[in-house]
């Protein structure tokens, strides 16, 4: 849905301007405010607020949007953003309407948020017709090589150089969520949620049932003790929401267990330079074994259907006692409108294998600029100020999960989200157990093989090993007809 | 009273081949002497011919150029992609041959989407012409209350098919749903299920799904169906003695022979191309347990961005439709000619 961040704007300073001269006007005629007028403004707030609110504020989780209202002339400046639906939409509303505030210059600045299940796709239609239809993309790591090798998107550290801001500080950067942005050793993308996937657990429910919290480290053997004594459909409590849905996140959430199972080499999917199917050895079996019986013992009803707002919800009713997801699902735990277990969650990394190493997964989502844009440079100055320090710090203040150094180390992040030092041990845990998808420009067809037989596993319609052997013949093929692999 | 003006294109109207050419004989017209008011016309040049065929070539052209651009383009070209390699982020088009046509034919997940399509075609369609005629046939009746009756049950049809998806997939959820809270109150826990998330519930789910919104459908064509047969054959047979069972299979169904077989053809159609209900309840899972063809071809062409791979599906998929839709009219036709003997 397309929204315009200059109409929202304009609509809130209207309403409040004219309420004030309305206010002020009553006094300097020294009669009372009309009651009914004073009313009529109020109701007009009221549902002002009910549709653009959340747009405009910092807590909101999500955007009521209405179509754009400003009309573009020719030689205006708008920027069309291509977002994805989540928290950090409205997050970033917020940031685009104060930065309109500075930049008169700007006409708009019009945000087109999709679901993230048909956001590769419309991106991708976009960029190949090479209209420029998109300015700016919010591009999931995964889908960047395919950006860059196709040449839709921009090199950012050679073609802005005239421009770019020397303060920007990209050595500031967490090399994890930098490395996302690149391809080729080109720079494509400014980090933007630097995400991982982590586990969240119910401090309270723990602590009641006499139970060790897990910590980095914790094995999955441990854990799944501690589930036996969670897990209680009766009072309604289960042990653990975990995406299950078919998809690429599904993939990610048992890679967790994978990657965790052995240390590399082992523990891959593909040998990275041969890209030989390695995922139904020894190590793969036991692991989908493993990941098959956790989903089927521990879950809510309907698992093979859970998915973000499922899980989150979850957490937030108070049903699940674990959950392993990215940690942009973090800060809607602890907002106290939607939340009953604010103050209640811990935060760790997935637990470990039986080395006890624990695997995460990266998942960042990057900005990056249509090299079709009709206005690169004023698209890459709203991205640089999106992503520069101060702008990763009023985000992540917002609620979002900056990426830079400086705000790991930073107190007042530190004490308003306690999960910022999970998240660095879930960079640490991902880059130790070389926990990546398959880094390629035709990613989602490769992911693809592993999504379906892996739904087809926790359906039982496959055991464990037939799928992994499912895995490893259509990817090895798919992989052969690409290129990427010989014999 | 002054001469009758002369019809614009020298005398003719605007249609096409069939189109009468101006005659020397004067209109007749009451109370007028229309014999010595109206000039003779002479036969048409062949100039002004020219000129008439091309005002009627200027009239058609902009819907012609409409067909042109809007569908023979994009069939062409969908044709050539369906012979070559082509990736939405590499958009080039590399000839393959018949490789995407040889592909499909082997393509274990082609073969999976074509048999869940043609068990929701039959299921769906069975059901919904078993209901809708069950329906028609009671609402025929004089009921109290008809017209009410005869409203509300096409009300589902008139839902958007993505408002009734989303409705369903809440009412489903196997937690929070109204579904399966009624089912645990009437029979118990044992009764309770994942409809959409289990292989053996999700494409029959669906199928209710389907069933619910378009019985109507089915339903109002069978309704006017049965309003529109004769009375005569019916009291004939109540007089012969005939049982009411022995009309219906006697009668009713031979006179009905055309609207049913009309609206199946109809649906058939429809339910083979189902993709709305499938990509909003399932996406074509669990698993691939309701991945049906046309859903398989979005996934190929946008998820998957195998542009040309996709394309050889939907010609195959295409070519699949039309002989089916092509028996069924000519079963039609050959069954109503023998019926008229």
């Amino acid at each position: 849905m397309r929204v315009s961040t200059r109409w929202l704007l304009h609509e809130r300073e209207t309403l409040e301007r004219e309420f004030r001269e309305e206010v002020r006007l009553a006094t300097v005629l020294g009669r009372p405010i009309e009651r009914r007028r004073l009313m009529k403004y109020v109701g007009y707030s009221i549902a002002l607020f009910g549709a653009a609110g959340p747009a405009l504020l910092k807590d909101s989780s999500s955007v009521t949007a209405a179509p754009s209202r400003v009309a573009a002339q020719d030689g205006d400046v708008v920027i069309t953003f291509a977002n994805i639906q989540g928290p950090e939409d409205a997050y970033e509303k917020v940031m685009a309407t104060d930065y309109l505030k500075a930049h008169p210059e700007i006409k708009d600045i019009v945000f087109d948020t999709t679901p993230y299940n048909n956001g590769l796709e419309k991106q991708l239609l976009e960029l190949s017709s090479g209209q420029g239809g998109y300015d700016l993309l919010w591009t999931d790591e995964p889908w960047l090589p395919a950006y860059a090798d196709a040449g839709y998107v921009m090199d950012l550290r050679e073609e802005f150089t005239d421009i770019a801001d020397p303060n920007y500080a990209w050595e500031d950067f967490h090399p994890a969520p930098l490395a996302a942005g690149q391809w080729n050793d080109t720079q494509f993308g400014f980090p933007h949620q630097a995400n991982t996937l982590g586990m969240a657990y119910r401090k309270d429910v723990y602590q009641e049932l006499g139970l060790t919290e897990p910590t980095v480290g914790t094995t999955w053997t441990e854990f799944e003790e501690n589930l036996k004594k969670i897990h209680d459909p009766g009072k309604q409590l289960y042990g653990l929401t975990s995406w299950r849905q078919r998809g690429v996140l599904n993939t990610t959430d048992y890679m967790t267990v994978h990657h965790s199972w052995a240390p590399p080499p082992d523990n891959q999917f593909w040998n990275l330079e041969t890209w030989e199917p390695m995922m139904n050895g020894q190590v793969g079996q036991e692991a989908l074994a493993y990941y098959v019986h956790l989903m089927d013992s521990y879950m809510p009803p309907g698992a093979t259907d859970i998915e973000w707002t499922a899980m989150i919800t979850a957490m937030q009713q108070g049903q699940a006692g674990n959950m392993i997801n990215w940690t942009a699902s973090f800060a809607p735990l602890e907002d106290p409108s939607v939340s009953k277990v604010v103050g209640q969650i811990g935060w760790t990394t997935p637990p470990a294998g039986t080395n006890g190493q624990p695997a995460s997964h990266r998942g960042v989502w990057v900005l990056t600029i249509n090299k079709a844009s009709q206005h690169p440079q004023e698209t890459f100055k709203f991205a640089e100020y999106l992503t520069d320090k101060p702008g990763l710090m009023t985000y992540s203040l917002l609620g979002g999960f900056g990426g830079r150094n400086s705000l790991f180390d930073d107190p007042e992040i530190n004490a308003k989200y306690p999960y910022y030092a999970a998240q660095l041990a879930n960079f640490d845990a991902a880059a130790k157990a070389r926990a990546y998808r398959p880094r390629l420009p035709e990613f989602d067809l490769v992911i693809e093989t592993v999504n379906r037989n892996l739904s087809r596993a926790l359906i039982k319609e496959l055991t464990p090993k037939e799928a992994l052997d499912a895995m490893a013949k259509e990817s090895g093929d798919l992989l052969k007809q690409l290129g990427y692999r010989s014999g | 009273m002054g001469s009758l003006p002369a019809p614009p294109f020298g005398g003719v109207g605007l249609g096409g081949g069939g189109m009468r050419e101006a005659t020397n004989t004067p209109v007749a017209l009451p109370g007028v002497d229309t014999t010595s008011a109206l000039p003779t016309v002479r036969p048409t040049p062949s100039w002004s011919k020219a000129r008439r065929a091309l005002g009627n070539w200027l009239f058609v052209l902009p819907a012609i150029a409409l067909i042109l651009t809007t569908a023979i383009y994009p069939l062409v070209f969908s044709l050539r992609l369906s012979f070559s390699r082509y990736d939405l982020a590499r958009p080039r088009q590399i000839p393959v041959g018949l490789d995407n046509y040889r592909a499909a034919f082997a393509d274990q997940y082609v073969h999976n989407a074509t048999g869940n399509t043609a068990v929701f075609v039959v299921g769906a369609l069975a059901a919904q012409v078993v209901l809708g005629l069950a329906l028609a046939l009671l609402l025929n009746m004089r009921l109290p209350g008809r017209s009410v009756l005869r409203a509300a049950f096409t009300l589902p049809m008139m839902f958007s098919t993505v408002v009734a998806a989303m409705n369903f997939k809440v009412l489903l959820h196997p937690t929070y749903g109204l579904y399966n809270w009624l089912l645990r109150f009437v029979l118990g826990d044992g009764f309770v299920g994942d409809w959409l998330a289990s292989p053996r519930t999700a494409l029959p789910t669906l199928m209710v799904v389907d069933t619910w919104q378009w019985t109507p459908f089915m339903f109002l064509i069978f309704l006017a169906g049965l309003q529109a047969l004769p009375v005569e054959p019916f009291e004939a047979a109540e007089l012969d003695g005939a049982s009411k069972l022995q009309q219906f299979r006697d009668l009713t169904l031979p006179l009905m022979r055309n609207v049913i077989v009309a609206a199946v053809l109809i649906r058939l159609i429809d339910l083979l191309k189902i993709f709305d209900v499938v990509y909003i309840l399932t996406e074509g899972g669990p698993g691939i347990g309701s991945e049906t063809i046309s859903f398989l071809i979005y996934k190929t062409a946008f998820k998957f961005r195998q542009v040309g791979l996709a394309s050889a599906y939907s010609y195959l998929f295409l070519i699949v439709v039309t002989v089916l839709a092509t028996l069924a009219v000519r079963v039609l036709w050959r069954k109503t000619a023998s019926a008229k003997g």
